[in-house]
């Protein structure tokens, strides 16, 4: 990890069409505004890692089968 | 054997068919085509399909069993899809279901959006993103109903 420190209103650029800049400091929390190609996707990260978690879970081959609870107490079609 | 063409409603993989998410979803960057496809047994969900790869997702419409669900998605994602018009735009959420399908729920923090005469998609996390559940229960209201 590249570790920089910026004060307040100061920015680093990646690659050459990026921008995070520190746009205000209270307490704990940093504001940031960040400029970026609209191709590029920009995420918090924990909320990124969550995400990803939830669809490694829902993930299914192709040859599994959906229930709905509804349906089979309203005894519904029996598939085998 | 009965084939998945068989099986599902779908006329051919033509192209068109074929919707296109350039970064894949979280956790599965390198999928980058599916489609979607419908089963009248499995309503209301559908799945969507990896073309390239032996997995799919179960999808449903938000809005059926979340009338109020009111994502708050920027005009800047709309634009990464084609600026799709609103008749244009599909929005649905991934579906999570395990053992017990009572318990199933659908990802309402981060739908996918789908530009439908474009072909492109993608997973977003919308704005109010504080005031859902990735994990929305689905069935909860309507088993309560019968109750």
């Amino acid at each position: 990890m590249l570790v920089l420190t910026r004060k307040l209103n100061e920015s680093v650029v990646i690659a050459d069409n990026i921008e995070v800049k520190v746009l205000e400091i209270k307490g704990d929390y940093v504001r940031l505004g960040i400029v970026a190609p609209k191709e590029v996707s920009i995420y918090r990260q924990e909320l990124y890692e969550k995400i990803k978690e939830i669809n490694l879970v829902s993930v299914k081959k192709k040859e599994e089968k959906i229930k709905n609870p509804l349906k089979s107490e309203k005894g519904g079609e029996n598939r085998t | 054997m009965v084939t998945e063409k068989e099986k599902y409603q779908v006329l051919d993989l033509k192209p068109e068919n074929i919707f296109t998410f350039s970064e894949g979803i979280p956790g599965f960057e390198q999928v980058k085509r599916f489609v979607i496809l419908t089963d009248p047994e499995e309503a209301p969900f559908g799945r969507l399909s990896a073309v390239d790869f032996d997995l799919c997702f179960f999808i449903v419409n938000p809005f059926l069993l979340c009338p109020e669900y009111a994502p708050d998605i920027d005009d800047g994602e709309i634009e990464k899809i084609g600026s799709p018009k609103q008749d244009q735009l599909l929005i649905l959420s991934i579906v999570t279901a395990g053992d017990d399908p009572r318990e199933t729920t659908m990802n309402l923090v981060a739908p996918l959006i789908i530009n439908v005469k474009d072909g492109i998609g993608k997973q977003l996390i919308i704005n109010n993103f504080k005031e859902y559940s990735p994990k929305f229960k689905i069935w909860d209201r309507e088993i309560k109903k019968t109750e």
